[in-house]
């Protein structure tokens, strides 16, 4: 099995976890996107499918983007793009944080499904970005190298 | 009591441009005082920007955005002059909303 592939099982692992765990719950307006059968989801490409989508897709239509290495992981700027078209919802995850979903981020109508922020990190992880569009999911990543870790960064 | 946030809002083009600076601790609830006492969470949840009422930009925040969290990002169909408002809501329930012009 190659990295890349390793990665994205990885992926797998966090997002049902992540869900799993409830992270995505205290959000009451989530309840649509997220709905509570998605507990029950293993891997990633089962909780697409409940989202309404289908397979999960590496994509090179979205680039992810920031820093190679940082000193501190407590303001870490990251960028995403996505060139799909049809683009409503981006999801960011980084993979080894305690509550790996960052944030969801809806584009509606009109606006670019682009965005500049600043996120936490409590280690060097990969840093995703799940992408749906026109009902399906993508996926790009990148990887951060963080020499000391943003002190509970959530 | 919150702090207002700062909302630029720049034409450039057929885009309008939007930076936001918003003032909060986005505590996680992970963290230890000096006297090993948790720090409770304190962080935004939910944070609104509609142009002219209309809603441009929606997003569902967890506690690994950094503190005095900043958001950039771009939308067509806006115009200078238009009022652009931005609506947050907390972990507590204390929300905020700002405004300012496209300029």
């Amino acid at each position: 099995m190659d990295q890349k592939r390793r990665d994205f099982l990885d992926l797998t692992t966090t997002l049902s976890m992540a869900i799993a765990g409830g992270v995505l719950l205290p959000w009451p307006a989530l309840a649509k996107e997220w709905n509570s059968s998605l507990l029950k989801t293993r891997t990633f490409q089962e909780a697409a499918q409940v989202l309404g989508g289908d397979l999960v897709v590496e994509s090179t239509a979205i680039t992810v983007s920031g820093p190679e290495m940082v000193d501190s992981g407590y303001i870490v700027p990251v960028s995403v793009e996505s060139r799909l078209e049809g683009t409503d919802l981006i999801v960011l995850v980084v993979q080894k944080n305690p509550t790996p979903v960052v944030g969801v981020f809806k584009f509606p109508d009109g606006t670019q499904p682009s965005l500049n922020t600043r996120i936490k990190m409590g280690e060097t992880s990969s840093v995703y970005a799940v992408v749906r569009a026109k009902n399906n999911f993508y996926v790009a990543s990148t990887m951060i190298k963080v020499r000391a870790g943003g002190g509970g960064c959530g | 009591m919150s702090e207002p946030m700062r909302i630029r809002a720049v034409q450039v083009k057929d885009l309008i441009e939007v930076k936001l600076m918003i003032r909060h601790p986005m505590e996680s609830g992970l963290r230890k005082d000096e006297n090993g006492k948790k720090i409770p969470a304190h962080f935004i949840e939910t944070l609104e920007v509609k142009c002219n009422e209309k809603l441009v930009f929606e997003a569902y925040l967890g506690m690994a955005v950094s503190e005095n969290p900043f958001i950039q990002f771009s939308f067509k169909g806006g115009a200078k002059g238009d009022m652009l408002e931005v609506t947050w809501k907390d972990n507590r329930g204390d929300t905020r909303t700002d405004k300012a012009a496209v300029s």
